[in-house]
Formats: C-alpha cells, structure tokens, sequence
C-alpha cells in the first residue's frame, strides 16, 4: 500500500463552507482519515512507551515470511493493530515496565509485561480475542483468564505488577 | 422485521446516506486477482467497479480511562494490504465495500425526490449480499468470516426550517444540545462543529460507543446546512451473520433514539414525525 494522498480530513472540511462545496457521503472518507502519523515518522513528543511499541509492532508486520526458519508468518495486519489498541488502551495504569512484544509464528502476537513483583503475559490471537497469564512472583499465585475488547483484567494485574 | 414499537419514526428524515458494515478477521489468503470473482457475485445488481485505498482495522477497545485521543497512527504496509473494492449500482445510489477484512453496503441520496428505502430494507439487502460474499470466499476457499466488529452509520443533511434561512449561526433552532440561548448571545459564533462518544454497554458490560458529529455545510445551491453523522461501531454478540444483524439492530435503535433527543420538536414537524 503506497502512503496515498488524501484530499481532506473530515475535521479540517467541517471548516470548509464556501459556496459550490459538494455534499460529502460517508462512503467517501468512512473510516478513511487521514492519519495524524504514519508508523515511521512518530513525533518526538510522542510518550516513548507507545512509540517504541508502533516501531516494534510494524517491525513485526514487515517480518519475512519463514522468519523463524520453522515456516512463521508475520504478524498479521489486523492482529497488530489490534495489539496497539491494548498497548495504547493500557498505557495509563501505573505499571512502569515497557511492554515487550513478540511475534508469534502463525501470525499473533504476544505482549509481556515483567517487573519484581511478577509477569503477565498476553497473546493477542486475532483482533478481539485474547488469552492473558498472570503470576505474582511473591505468592506463586498465576491466572489465567481471556477476553475480547475489555482490558480491564489486563489493568488490573498491571496495577499488581506496579513497583 | 418489523420496526420496534417505541421507536420514533419520521416520514421525511433528512437522511442523505446509511451504512452498515463489518470487520473480520483478515482473509490471509486473499490477493487482487481472487476480486474478479467477488465482484461477479454482485455484477448483475452492482455492474459499476472502483478500487480505493483500505480501510484501516478500528476496533472499539475499553480501558479504565475514556479514550486518550492520541494522534492517530497508520501502519505502513508496503506490500501486502490488497485495495478496497467498490461495487456501484447503475445510477450509483448503492454502494458495496468490500477489501480483505471489511464488508459494507452503503445507501446514498443523490436528489432530493429519492425516498429512503427504510432500514428493514437495507437490512434485507445486507443478509443478500453477505451470503453472496460468503458463497464467493466459500468457493475461492478463502478462509471463514469471523465477524470482530460492526459499524452502523446514518448520516444527515439537515437544512433549517426553511432553506433559505442561515442556520450556521442559530444551531439551537436545529440541535437542542446547542439551544442555549444565553450562551450563543455571548459567543455569537460564526458557526459550530461538536464531536462527542458515549460508552454503549449490554448487560452491563462495555461492547461499543455512539459516534456523533454535527458539522456546517453548504450544499451545491449555496444553502447552509448542518451535517450530523451517528455512528455506533462495537463488539457483536457472536461472530457471525446472526450476531452482525442483532447488533445492526441494536445501533440502529441507539441511532435512532439520539437523532431524536437531539434534534428540536420544530425540526421533528419539519420532518414529519409519525410517533
């Protein structure tokens, strides 16, 4: 997909009232604004956090194909994006620790969390359904548990994990 | 199918354009060369074809926090992400969308005589066309359609009471949320945009939001007009057909109910309430 050129935005012509405009239909920006970014040129201001999980995760899609020698798949496009709305999504709770994320040979993905007090894991099988994996490294406690669009789990041990 | 009781309905809505859609899993298997054959599913009804640039992946995620309105980000994808496919009516009211993990159907209102064809009918027409789009990927052994989203949008033209009047500067005469009679005296805007959420839950847990988006215009003719889009987009009940259409249901009451509340009793004459 070539970076195309778009006309316009929907917020920038809601500004554009002079006479002769055209009607707009839906079907003509549905979903298709213009982003604010592309994955290769993320602003310095943006929190480093996110940033770094963009370059990994589009790193993660650009993967050859057989990129483990054993026949994976890089990660497909919708499980991606759909990792960086969790990542994006659970990036205000107060764990600290970076977000490691991984690709997974049939074409998942896999978001990690370690700190002292213990590890979660989630793996992010297509868009809208995930398997999670918490243990407290102080109790041995784990669980596991899934879910679809609501990461309020995932917060949840996140907070646990905070140091 | 028929309409819920309690549900407002208008005569003359001012609609200008409906859609319903649906996200999936990404057909992994897809390639350019396997479109001709989706579209001669829909040929005979859709003879008009177009290629526009993909939809990205939305998905209606929910964190402890409301939406932190981050810029938004587009993955590069140099290779592999196919275009998006537009089938056409004849006179082009109606509209296919189809690209490897997103299927629409589109109603547009070219002029102004054209009636709205009614949602149980574009909703008949949406179950016709994913079974054709079904069969199509069935036969090119494509993959399965594993429904993660659903998109319900209706959008307005609205004119004030009459066409000739300027409503850019008195929105409250349209939108109750703007009638605020004091307030616009002070501001006396030149004209208003407003967007806004709201969280849609289903027994009592979060599955998707409400969209709005009021914005000036001016038609072909010069006339002011507002534009007021509604969109609900969110997690389905199942996966399927069957949980695609329950949730087209269930947006679209939401859609309907909001047009309503925020739209003016002077505007619902204008329009012709029935109920």
């Amino acid at each position: 997909m070539t970076k195309p050129h778009i006309p316009y935005r929907p917020e920038q012509q809601c500004n554009n009232i002079g006479p002769g405009h055209e009607v707009l239909y839906l079907s003509d920006y549905a979903g298709y604004t213009e982003p604010d970014y592309w994955d290769d040129h993320i602003p310095s201001a943006y929190p480093a956090g996110l940033s770094e999980a963009i370059t990994r995760i589009a790193d993660l899609m650009r993967l050859p194909a057989n990129w483990d020698g054993h026949g994976g798949h890089p990660v497909s496009r919708d499980a991606g994006v759909f990792a960086y709305s969790l990542v994006e999504a659970v990036f205000s709770t107060g764990c600290g620790a970076q977000a490691q994320i991984v690709p997974l040979a049939y074409g998942g993905v896999q978001i990690e969390w370690h700190t002292l007090k213990g590890d979660l894991e989630v793996e992010v099988e297509r868009p809208c359904r995930f398997f999670g994996y918490f243990e407290d490294a102080d109790t041995g406690e784990s669980e596991e548990f899934s879910g679809c669009t609501d990461f309020a789990r995932i917060e949840y041990f996140l907070d646990r994990l905070e140091t | 199918m028929n309409r819920p009781d309690d549900l407002p309905d208008f005569a003359n809505p001012p609609l200008r354009e409906v859609s319903l859609g649906i996200q999936f899993s990404n057909l992994g298997a897809f390639r350019t060369i396997h479109s001709g054959a989706i579209w001669e599913a829909f040929r005979s009804s859709y003879p008009n074809v177009e290629e526009q640039p993909p939809l990205e992946p939305k998905f209606e995620v929910f964190g402890r926090q409301a939406g932190p309105n981050m810029p938004s980000i587009r993955f590069y994808d140099a290779i592999s992400t196919p275009p998006r496919y537009w089938f056409l009516s004849e006179d082009r009211r109606n509209l296919l969308q189809f690209q490897s993990d997103r299927f629409h159907l589109n109603w547009r209102k070219f002029e102004d005589s054209t009636e709205y064809p009614r949602y149980e009918s574009l909703k008949q027409q949406f179950i016709d066309s994913f079974s054709k789009l079904n069969s199509a990927i069935r036969d090119l052994s494509l993959g399965a359609i594993d429904v993660s989203q659903c998109e319900i949008s209706y959008i307005n033209q609205i004119y004030g009471p009459s066409k000739s009047h300027g409503v850019h500067t008195t929105p409250g005469r349209i939108f109750c949320i703007f009638d605020d009679k004091k307030l616009f005296d002070a501001l006396k805007p030149e004209q208003v945009n407003m967007s806004w959420s709201s969280l849609l839950l289903r027994e009592a847990m979060p599955v998707g939001r409400l969209h709005g988006h009021v914005a000036p215009q001016i038609d072909q003719a010069g006339a002011q007009t507002f534009r007021l889009t509604l969109t609900v987009r969110g997690l389905p009940a199942s996966p399927t057909l069957d949980g695609s259409l329950d949730f087209f249901d269930w947006g679209r009451e939401i859609i309907v109910k909001a047009f309503t509340n925020i739209t003016t009793k002077e505007m619902h004459q204008t329009w012709e309430r029935r109920k």
